[in-house]
């Protein structure tokens, strides 16, 4: 990951430290709170607008030895849990002031009660996630989210009026519509930023001020329209990830030395995470309902076309010529719906190599043949030199 | 690859109907042969279904089977077949089909079996298909699968609410009115409400059986032998609503009533009281007879037996979408298995303290990472709290190659060992 533009430059510094950084050490000087929340259906909107930073629990970056979480969290927990409550044991997390979980998946929830009993913090909450899009369980989301706002409240010891939240709601906005001018570049061939550069960029957004970040991405867009970005090899063949939590950039940037470009993706660090927007018209609450339970969605929904549905869009849209499927080892959400994205991709003539991981496995000889295989295999398919 | 024919539910039928006629003098309880024909007429309705014009619906587990039995449609309950035929075959073949098909190995084994029974059309074909998400993950993401690999077949999804407040209860009922919604359109017939709401009082009485018969498991020796723990679950899993189950419970606890007046316990000598906070060892059931031979270990209570509180949830019998809802709350799996984590725990001291137990067993299926990731906690838990040791079995709940009896067994000498000396 080499290059000039000096907003990517400044990019690489913030990301240093980890999980600790230095817009937290910042935060917590000024003698504000962190809140930590897991999955994605956590509106951070909500944190944010009770003067509080939302930060993203994503585990390590790496492969961890995981021997301390594994005394309280069985083997057959996803590694994903079983990394983030790793950090927590081993005070990486001791930041955090509070914890907010969503009860999306057994991995997630399981993290959460395990933390709870375990290492509590000064604020925990979990709340259920309906698995459905329909009416009532709009509802039934907004008066979990009205609770959590409530709990907030009390804690930050002041009120998140409808003002803040649409204040918030406005800065959340603009960092979406900026990640996704972000990912409109990614349509070009080739594209200007790697796919592993672009996952750092998105997985930023959840560990910092989103204002500051706001900015930060801003000169970052407007360095790579003018072509100011760094030098990317001629064109290649178009990838798209998809499938559990993935974080450790490291895998992409694997991918890519061996001759690929990975141009989207349907990942909670990726374009789940921040497609469409939030409803500036409505009353914010309602809005935060609608737009959380209703993007882009996460294998544990009902019925799972709209996940897939997401998917061909992003194939349609980005021009991609293989598709790589990830699962994290006892990831049951993803891991059921294996073999019916593996159908319908083939159904569309598009090969996809299934990769059953370790959670934050960067490179690996075998993972790396593997890919080697697939893209020279997808090379002669399209003419590729 | 040549498959040999697959098993089906005739066969389980068949395997039941042998084990009455071989067994019919060696069970210790009265009730263990009404059990199993109420068992075989279950699945003969299913089999017959087709050719009698009725409508055939698959479910998975933890519903308000009731719904189904007013409706006058025939329920089959997915996993509850999977267990019972587990237990007189090996379903490597099923769990090879699976592989094939790339359904990971991680995933729950009742759900790979029964993602390959589907596809081998190895239960009849369902006219519709319901499913939720209780109690894991595991139950809507196979649920779905099922429903597609059914040639698409018409399917419900029921949401069940995290946390049950008020609001919560409310959605929930709403989803259960979905669900009948979903049946009159299936079947073209509405739902009778009286009918229903006598169902529901059938229901609740068997419920008030159960507590009765799980206060006479209090008594010292324990009186329920082996044969009778999955009795209990599966009846009212299978039969809630019907009177044929509340003759069952009535028989069950008179005989227990019986054993508890002359002091006759399920072994000889009771030596140690055991509860199971997860599952029985669904793979190799024999392992209780065993465990009551070879140690004198009666398991007094388990997880799927054991209702919250006082197991209370008929509150408006006019209503009995609600209560039904209200069920849910209480109901043995449902609130241990998908709520916090906490309320699980909770309920095992309570259960070990109520019980008298020696020690615990979990039988860690491999598959079930929502009960595992409590094992922890429990065992922390009833230690420290009533010094009840628990011992952990890795297993998995029906694939029988996964773990050796000879390996369970050494275990199992192991734990009984310390807590003999523990008795001394
Ligand atoms: S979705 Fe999968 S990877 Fe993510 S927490 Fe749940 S089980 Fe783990
Ligand atoms: S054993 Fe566990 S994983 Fe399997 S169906 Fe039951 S609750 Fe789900």
């Amino acid at each position: 990951m080499t290059g000039s533009a000096t907003a990517l430059a400044e990019w690489r510094e913030q990301a240093q430290g980890f999980p600790e950084n230095r817009f937290i050490r910042e935060w917590k000087g000024q003698g504000r709170k962190v809140i930590g929340w897991v999955c994605i259906y956590v509106p951070e909107e909500i944190i944010y607008a009770a003067g509080m930073l939302p930060y993203r629990v994503s585990g390590d970056n790496e492969e961890l030895e995981l021997k301390k979480a594994e005394s309280f969290l069985y083997i057959n927990t996803c590694s994903f849990a079983r990394t983030g409550f790793q950090l927590a044991l081993e005070g990486h997390y001791d930041f955090l002031d509070g914890l907010v979980a969503g009860e999306t998946c057994d991995g997630a929830r399981r993290l959460y009660d395990v933390w709870q009993r375990n290492r509590p913090l000064p604020f925990m909450h979990v709340y259920g996630i309906p698995r459905k899009f329909i009416d009532r369980s709009v509802r039934i989301y907004r008066t979990d989210l009205e609770e959590l706002k409530n709990r907030l409240e009390l804690f930050a010891g002041r009120e998140i009026s409808p003002e803040l939240l649409r204040q918030a709601i406005q800065v959340y906005n603009r960092g979406r519509r900026l990640l996704r001018a972000l990912y409109e570049l990614r349509k070009m061939d080739p594209p200007p930023l790697s796919g592993a550069e672009v996952l750092e960029v998105v997985k930023a957004a959840m560990r910092m001020p989103r204002d500051s970040y706001n900015a930060l991405l801003e000169r970052l867009l407007a360095e790579l329209s003018a072509g100011n970005g760094p030098p990317q090899p001629p064109s290649k063949i178009r990838l798209m990830v998809l499938g559990s939590i993935l974080n450790n950039s490291h895998f992409l940037q694997g991918i890519e030395e061996v001759g690929a470009a990975v141009v989207t993706d349907e990942l909670c660090t990726g374009t789940r995470y921040f497609w469409g927007e939030v409803d500036e018209s409505l009353d914010p609450m309602e809005a935060l309902a609608r737009y959380y339970l209703n993007r882009p969605p996460c294998a544990r929904f009902q019925p799972n076309d709209r996940r897939f549905e997401h998917i061909f869009r992003m194939i349609e849209e980005f021009k991609v010529h293989g598709v790589i499927s990830e699962i994290v080892r006892y990831c049951v959400p993803y891991g059921h719906d294996k073999p019916f994205i593996k159908e319908r991709l083939q159904q569309r003539d598009l090969p996809v190599l299934e990769l059953d991981l370790e959670y934050g496995l960067g490179h690996s000889g075998q993972v790396r043949t593997r890919v080697e295989a697939f893209i020279e295999m997808l090379k002669i398919r399209h003419g590729i030199g | 690859m040549t498959i040999a024919r697959l098993p089906e539910v005739q066969d389980l039928i068949d395997h039941i109907g042998r084990l009455i006629e071989e067994k019919k003098d060696a069970y210790q309880l009265k009730s263990t042969i009404p059990y199993m024909r109420l068992m075989t007429q279950y699945f003969e309705r299913a089999v017959r279904a087709k050719g009698e014009g009725k409508h055939l619906v698959a479910h998975t587990t933890q519903l308000p089977v009731e719904i189904f039995h007013a409706m006058d449609v025939v329920p089959f309950f997915i996993e509850t077949y999977c267990l019972f035929l587990n237990f007189f075959e090996d379903f490597q073949e099923f769990l090879g089909i699976a592989a094939e098909h790339g359904i990971p190995s991680e995933i729950c084994s009742v759900h790979r079996v029964t993602d390959a029974m589907v596809m081998t059309g190895a239960f009849p074909q369902a006219d519709s298909f319901v499913f939720s998400n209780l109690v894991c993950d595991n139950t809507p993401k196979g649920g779905e699968s099922m429903a597609e690999l059914l040639n698409q077949a018409p399917s419900y999804f029921l949401d069940r609410p995290f946390k049950l407040t008020a609001p919560h209860m409310a959605y929930w009922k709403e989803e259960l009115e979905g669900l009948v919604s979903f049946l009159e359109e299936q079947t073209g017939r509405k739902m009778d409400y009286d009918r229903l709401q006598e169902m529901v009082r059938i229901s609740y009485r068997a419920t008030e059986l159960c507590q009765e018969i799980n206060e006479l498991r209090k008594a010292v020796p324990g009186p329920l032998p082996a044969e009778g723990l999955f009795a209990q679950a599966a009846v009212y899993w299978l039969l809630a609503g019907l009177p044929e189950a509340v003759q069952f419970f009535e028989q069950l606890r008179d005989e227990l009533k019986e054993r508890v007046s002359q002091g006759i316990g399920a072994v000889q000598k009771e030596r140690f009281r055991i509860i199971y906070p997860f599952v029985a060892p669904f793979w190799d059931m024999e392992l209780m007879d065993v465990m009551e031979e070879r140690y004198g270990a009666v398991t007094v209570m388990d997880l799927l037996g054991h209702w919250r509180g006082k197991g209370e949830w008929l509150v408006d019998p006019s209503d009995p979408l609600g209560n039904l809802a209200r069920k849910s709350s209480v109901f043995p799996g449902s609130f241990h298995l998908h709520g916090p984590m906490e309320e699980y725990v909770e309920d095992m001291v309570r259960m070990g303290r109520e019980y008298r137990a020696d020690g615990a067993i979990f039988f860690a299926h491999i598959g079930c990472r929502q009960a595992c990731a409590t094992i922890r906690a429990i065992k922390d838990e009833l230690q420290s709290q009533l010094e009840i040791p628990m011992a952990v079995i890795d297993c998995d709940l029906v694939d029988k190659a996964f773990t050796s009896r000879k390996e369970v067994l050494d275990k199992l000498d192991g734990f009984f060992e310390m807590l003999e000396e523990q008795k001394r």
